[in-house]
């Protein structure tokens, strides 16, 4: 059975703004046919949060200092196409496809 | 919010011209709520891609869950294409809510 990943979406509280950007990434996921778990963190917690991935603005992506999981920078939290084209092959390389 | 985007940068700037403002749900918050406020002289949060934010759509939310169709509606509408020169262009409230309608 395919592994299901877990997508971790920060912003500074965890309930508005990541928020829309969970609702945008599990849009482009099913989508895609990609099988996730996606959930929010505030700055506060994402530091320490298990995951597999994580998906923040340009501005947090540094505070959050995780070394151990690719940390994916959106700009434009509505842009479907900005959160496919950089989440899609992110997924895909820890899926192993 | 001030302080939010001073420690933590314009996260909130969530598209170009657009800021999603809002504090964390707490027993605080009364009741749950939506604003929306165009502004007359834009405003750059400091936001590398997105700035200067033209439009500030607050909310307050009791608990951390039960917002998820508000932030919905929310996004759905933003994603109308043209809506933010539209809603800068709006002078009246009226207009604005025309829009929303």
């Amino acid at each position: 059975m395919a592994k299901r990943l877990v997508v971790m979406a920060v912003c500074g509280f965890g309930v508005g703004t990541s928020m829309v950007l969970r609702m945008k990434l599990e849009d482009v996921f099913q989508a895609n046919g990609i099988d996730a778990e996606v959930f929010t963190a505030d700055a506060t917690t994402a530091p320490s949060e298990r995951c597999d991935v994580i998906f923040t603005s340009r501005e947090l992506a540094p505070t959050l200092n995780r070394r151990d999981v690719p940390v994916v920078v959106i700009d434009n939290f509505l842009s479907t196409s900005e959160i496919q084209t950089k989440a899609v092959p992110v997924m895909q390389q820890l899926l192993g496809k | 919010m001030v302080a939010a985007v001073e420690a933590m940068g314009p996260y909130m700037v969530l598209c170009p011209g657009v800021a999603l403002a809002h504090a964390r749900p707490s027993p605080e918050v009364l009741q749950p709520g939506v604003s929306l406020v165009t502004l007359a002289s834009p405003v750059p949060f400091g936001h590398a891609t997105n700035d200067p934010v033209h439009v500030v759509i607050a909310f307050s939310a009791t608990d951390s869950g039960g917002h998820m169709d508000v932030i919905r509606e929310i996004a759905r509408f933003l994603d109308r294409p043209g809506i933010v020169e539209q809603l800068r262009s709006t002078r009246t409230a009226e207009e604005c809510l025309n829009l929303l309608a």
